[in-house]
């Protein structure tokens, strides 16, 4: 069964990590710390100020792993021809 | 002793909170506890059904709210096990006919009659019948299906039994939270298929009180009426079972969280 699932993530492996990205953020939504709220809004504003992308290409929130809440943000970069980048990035992991 | 609310909760339907309010009352009550198991789905009695005494539902709760009858009147006391009764949901449409200082006032007549346990039988959904089922909870066991939309409504749960409840109000503390994880299969666990009990406990942050393997039993107990805990030879029976003693404070570890061993003639003609 290995051999069936090998280089791709398994789907229960895609289902925990999707899980993990949205409950972190409706946690943080609903009982984080005020700073948080301020945190995304001016991490974002950072990002539009510096960057030409859709507020939907920019993913900030707050996952639980290995038992410590992590901050993540995720922001998809303007391809070449628009912006004069190298293509999409994810940059991850503040 | 001091009577403990206990409610079933999930968010999401389907995943098997009457399934475990009626096995684990039977539990609790099998260990000589006297307990009152109460269906709270307001309009979609079940609770009754999977107990086995439908036909013996008289009066329910909101004809005791309204005083048509007196609580005493609207217990139905379970024919297997002696301290065990139930309160069957009213089959009313009117969504408001259960209201807070009803539910208060019969949960606080079981305490004075000295019920050991009320298990609360919540409906899917945050509507009203599910807020007044957690609002008085001491406990909540909130019941989980290995599968991404039940593990997001749960822990939504989560954050209502820790703010929307008379514990929260009141000592900010909140209801102790218990996860019962249903439908789990280890074989597809070990495809990676299903999410695995580890998964659930990383994501949610919270550790299992039962873990009840997928298992025929389960239907065929509420096609009979009969909760499957009573049922000794399955599998889902003993989980329920363990799902008891650990709320009842023992600790002991997880059963049937791998797959099965297989016989050699199993092997043998692929059974």
């Amino acid at each position: 069964m290995s051999m069936l699932t090998k280089g791709k993530p398994s789907s229960a492996a895609l289902a925990k990590e999707r899980l993990q990205f949205i409950i972190g953020r409706e946690r943080s939504e609903r009982e984080g710390p005020e700073y948080l709220h301020v945190l995304s809004r001016e991490l974002r504003e950072l990002v539009h100020r510096h960057i030409s992308v859709s507020p939907a290409d920019v993913e900030i929130g707050v996952a639980h792993v290995d038992g410590q809440d992590v901050l993540e943000m995720s922001v998809l970069l303007p391809s070449k021809e628009t912006a004069g980048g190298s293509g999409a990035h994810q940059a991850g992991g503040v | 002793m001091l009577t403990e609310i206990i409610v079933v909760t999930s968010g999401k339907g389907g995943v098997g909170k009457t399934t475990t309010v009626a096995s684990m009352g039977c539990g609790l009550a099998r260990r000589g506890k006297r307990v009152a198991v109460i269906d709270f789905d307001i309009g979609l009695r079940n609770l009754d059904l999977v107990m086995g005494c439908e036909r013996r539902v008289v009066y329910d709760f909101v004809n005791v709210i309204q005083g048509d009858c007196t609580l005493r009147q609207a217990l139905i006391k379970d024919r297997r096990i002696n301290s065990l009764y139930m309160l069957a949901a009213s089959q009313t449409r009117d969504k408001e006919a259960l209201t807070e200082e009803g539910v208060r006032s019969v949960l606080e007549s079981l305490k004075a009659d000295d019920f050991d346990y009320i298990l609360c039988d919540s409906p899917a959904g945050i509507e009203k019948g599910a807020h007044l089922a957690m609002y008085f909870a001491d406990r909540a066991i909130v019941v989980i299906n290995p599968e991404v939309s039940s593990v997001r409504d749960s822990d939504r749960m989560l954050g209502l039994l820790a703010s929307k409840t008379l514990r929260a109000e009141r000592s900010g503390e909140g209801v102790k939270e218990h996860l019962l994880l249903t439908r789990y299969n280890p074989c597809r666990v070990a495809s990676g298929e299903m999410m695995s009990v580890e998964d659930i406990k990383e994501i949610l942050g919270l550790d299992l009180i039962g873990v009840i393997p997928e298992s025929a039993d389960v239907l065929a107990a509420s096609n009979a009426g009969v909760p499957v805990i009573l049922n000794e030879e399955s599998t889902a029976a003993l989980a329920y079972e363990d799902a008891v003693a650990r709320l009842l404070g023992d600790s002991i570890p997880l059963r049937y969280l791998e797959e099965p061993k297989r016989g050699l003639l199993a092997r043998v003609f692929g059974g």
